[in-house]
């Protein structure tokens, strides 16, 4: 099965996804609070505003990264256990 | 009799069914609590869906779409970010020291008999309110779909969670969250469709719905909340995800570890897609066909039914009565089913982790004795959850949701992270720490602007904002930390 090939501790792994999994977060709170270029609200791309395609993308980001934590650490670990 | 009515006797003669199904095959404990431990990874993970995608979740957050644009994606990003941090710290443990409970987790760790009742206490007062805001939703939708009273369809849904719960036990429960989740899903993409069919395109529904919210719809800032309480309510929503027990115990529901972690990721796709529709096509769709038409308008020119109402008057500018009915009963389905798997969390807290531990009885007693305090909380707490509803029918569900959310992320979740990553976490250390964050929540909601000024009819809040999370779970980790600490001196 293909994994990560790393030296960090299982801990370790464990910051990094989490910090990863805030990411889309920390993006949405500085959006909402105006840290974000304002223009991304207003244009639109084929017909739909571009904030709420970024918005779509992240949250697909955060699936994409539980299915990665799942293939390439939890069921890795479960194995080499 | 209308079509509403005759989809509605339809959907709850099924779940009826099921019910009737599960009452066969459910045994003993293990089949009332966890329904025997036997339920597949994908099965978990459409009844994850379920369980999350309550009432809050798809009629409070249209609803906020409505007037708060693009904002309402904090209720779609968040639990996804905890649904990752779930999967990283808590599926393989919960599932490897639980049994039955939250409780059970607990005092795996910590084996003192107070850990259990606290994790009790917690799990009734957090899940409660939880019933409380999907009671709401059902007590609103029922007054619209059959035109009755408000408090004559509270108690039609108590009547259906209490057989639902004390019959086919967490089996039923979750056989019913699974074809909700289905329907549910059906129906969003069916809604979507129709929007899009009738602007005409992706492109012409932003143009309608941009028309009628008066501003551009992907602009931020349409909520208008502060930094504190954003980032507190997206906290509460994030760490809530791995404090709220009805959708902890699902982890106690499948076989083993590998069908735990599963069924986060399942459930992390199908979440991500129906809240993905609602954000791109359906909360728009509101704006477009429901906004400023008369028909959808109360006498005082606010929504019919309120707010909370506008994902149904939705499905009946795009399809009429059929479709209706449909949305209706699907949305019915899911508060018949978030309520059963809340009632089945307080009721087996009730008779394990409180009944079991303060009335110990001899062993061949003590199942049947549990099972009876099983039913019978499932009666008490449902009645309970229906009278405090009574008072709060005019909040939104969204709010009322995030707010135990809260109570679960300044509670549970401190005390299960310490319990499971900290090898010095002390039975005092970890009650203080969750009754102190309990009670934070609990009392900076009262003093917040929603109890505070509008219950209570006050002018001003004394505490700014109506989420806490930013103040009560810290505050939960740092007693926890500094009372295990001083435990361990003197002792």
């Amino acid at each position: 099965m293909a994994h990560l090939k790393t030296n960090l501790s299982p801990d370790a792994v464990r910051a990094v996804f989490s910090l990863l999994a805030l990411i889309p977060l920390i993006l949405f709170m500085l959006a909402l609070h105006n840290g974000f270029p304002p223009f991304l609200g207003f244009s639109h791309l084929l017909g739909v505003p571009v904030s709420i395609l970024l918005l779509l993308a992240l949250m697909f980001f955060q699936v994409a990264l539980t299915g990665c934590y799942l293939h390439f650490v939890a069921e890795v670990e479960d194995t080499e256990s | 009799m209308s079509i509403p009515i005759v989809v509605f006797l339809l959907l709850v003669s099924s779940t009826l069914a099921i019910t009737y199904w599960s009452a066969r095959r459910s045994v003993g404990r293990a089949g009332a609590y966890t329904a025997g431990g036997n339920i597949t990874a994908f099965q978990n993970g459409l009844a994850v869906t379920g369980d999350f995608v309550s009432a809050g979740a798809i009629l409070g957050s249209v609803a906020l779409f409505f007037v708060a644009g693009v904002d309402t994606a904090i209720f779609y990003i968040s639990p996804l970010v905890g649904l990752c941090l779930l999967l990283i710290f808590l599926a393989k443990p919960l599932r490897e020291l639980g049994q039955y409970t939250v409780g059970d987790v607990l005092s795996a760790k910590l084996p003192h008999p107070s850990i259990r009742i606290f994790a009790a206490f917690s799990t009734i007062v957090l899940s409660q309110l939880y019933v409380v805001a999907q009671l709401v939703g059902a007590g609103n939708l029922f007054s619209i779909v059959f035109n009755i009273e408000y408090e004559q369809a509270v108690a039609v849904v108590v009547v259906l969670i209490v057989i639902y719960v004390a019959f086919g036990g967490m089996l039923a429960t979750t056989w019913v969250q699974i074809v909700k989740a289905a329907l549910l899903i059906v129906g969003v993409f069916l809604l979507a469709a129709l929007a899009l069919e009738k602007a005409g395109g992706m492109a012409e529904l932003f143009e309608l719905a941009e028309n009628a919210y008066g501003s551009p719809l992907g602009a931020f800032g349409g909520a208008g909340m502060s930094v504190f309480s954003s980032a507190s309510l997206a906290a509460a929503l994030v760490f809530g995800m791995l404090g709220m027990p009805h959708l902890l115990i699902r982890f106690l529901t499948v076989p083993d570890v590998k069908a735990a972690r599963r069924s986060v990721v399942i459930s992390a796709v199908l979440i991500a897609i129906v809240l993905g529709i609602l954000l791109l096509v359906v909360g728009p769709a509101t704006l477009a066909f429901v906004k400023d038409q008369a028909v959808f308008q109360s006498v005082d020119g606010g929504i019919r039914g309120g707010s909370n109402m506008i994902l149904l008057h939705l499905s009946s500018a795009l399809g009429g009565e059929l479709f209706f009915g449909v949305i209706a009963a699907v949305t019915f389905s899911t508060i018949l089913a978030v309520v059963a798997g809340l009632t089945v969390a307080m009721s087996s807290s009730a008779a394990r982790d409180i009944f079991s531990v303060v009335w110990p009885a001899s062993a061949e007693n003590s199942e049947r004795l549990e099972l009876i305090v099983f039913r019978s909380a499932a009666v008490v707490t449902t009645l309970i959850a229906a009278l405090l509803s009574l008072a709060l029918q005019n909040e939104n569900i969204a709010y009322l949701s995030a707010l135990s959310f809260g109570i679960a992320a300044a509670t549970n979740f401190p005390i299960l992270i310490l319990a499971i990553y900290w090898d010095k976490l002390t039975t005092k250390g970890a009650i203080c720490g969750g009754a102190s964050g309990l009670s934070a929540a609990l009392f900076l909601l009262v003093l917040g602007p929603t109890v505070w000024v509008q219950l209570l009819g006050n002018s001003e809040p004394v505490f700014p904002s109506n989420y806490s999370t930013l103040i009560s779970t810290p505050l939960a980790f740092s007693v926890a930390y500094v009372v295990s600490k001083l435990d361990h001196r003197h002792s």
